[in-house]
């Protein structure tokens, strides 16, 4: 079997977290209205931050998102012994983006009929700050 | 479906029509169908470990049903080099390897057409044997 992804896999300590929270709730106010919820959390699939009202189950949801994109690396890793850049799902009411952003993952589920242009471009770009910030710290 | 259903679909001439299939996409590098325990039912193409990706294919789409709160439509993962898209037959899972020049949009249409052609197929019985 080929090496696995090599995406760092460390995970961050609660001081981390917290340090970073602030900042990443600046980030997700300015969000398109079409995603319904926008999920931060970290490699290990712990919640940092959520935004959105559609679904109260946001640690659950971290949680079930670290364990895609895991199983998304892998699948890919096998093949080509990188990591993925996004894992997109679509269903009838919902599409949901998933990336690695950094230290953090990010999951946005957009809103029914939502934009899915919108939502991969708020991906990249919110994957791309928030790898950037985490970069500097 | 369950495996042992699988097998009186023949899965010898389903094997057939997914290699007719990935003969005519030649930007499929390898497609996997697993059962929803994520057994390998069948594989063509190029793949190391055809049973491991099975089971992968099959847990990822799982807990993106339980993300969505639904049953998926697809799956699409996106790595630098190639795509990957897993989708849901009956109950089963179907996995696409696209090659590392094919798009996202290249390997999904492919994967809906091969789901209509195997849909048929299992649909009626005598058209997967004739395949």
């Amino acid at each position: 079997m080929k090496a696995m992804a090599t995406v760092s896999q460390e995970s961050l300590t609660y001081v981390d977290r917290e340090g970073y929270r602030n900042t990443l709730e600046e980030m997700l106010n300015g969000l398109p209205a079409d995603i319904a919820l926008t999920i931060i959390s970290s490699k290990d699939g712990l919640l940092v931050q959520a935004e959105g009202s559609s679904r109260q189950d946001s640690d659950q949801l971290a949680a079930i998102s670290a364990s895609v994109l895991s199983l998304a690396d892998a699948i890919v890793a096998h093949s080509d012994g990188v990591c993925c850049e996004k894992v997109f799902s679509q269903s009838e009411d919902h599409d949901v983006l998933i990336m690695h952003a950094g230290k953090f993952i990010i999951t946005l589920i957009g809103k029914r009929d939502a934009n899915m242009g919108l939502l991969l471009a708020a991906g990249k770009r919110l994957s791309a700050s928030i790898a950037e910030l985490t970069k500097a710290g | 479906m369950n495996q042992g259903d699988f097998q009186k679909v023949k899965k010898a001439r389903c094997k057939a029509l997914l290699e007719a299939f990935v003969d005519e996409h030649p930007h499929l590098e390898a497609v996997l169908l697993s059962s929803h325990e994520g057994l390998l039912l069948t594989h063509v193409g190029n793949s190391d470990e055809p049973g491991l990706m099975a089971a992968i294919s099959t847990s990822a789409l799982a807990l993106a049903d339980k993300l969505s709160e639904q049953t998926s439509d697809k799956l699409l993962i996106e790595s630098k080099k190639r795509v990957v898209a897993l989708l849901h037959i009956e109950n089963m899972t179907l996995t696409l390897i696209g090659d590392t020049v094919s798009n996202a949009a290249v390997v999904l249409t492919s994967g809906n057409k091969l789901v209509k052609k195997l849909e048929t197929a299992f649909a009626n019985p005598d058209i997967a044997e004739d395949a």
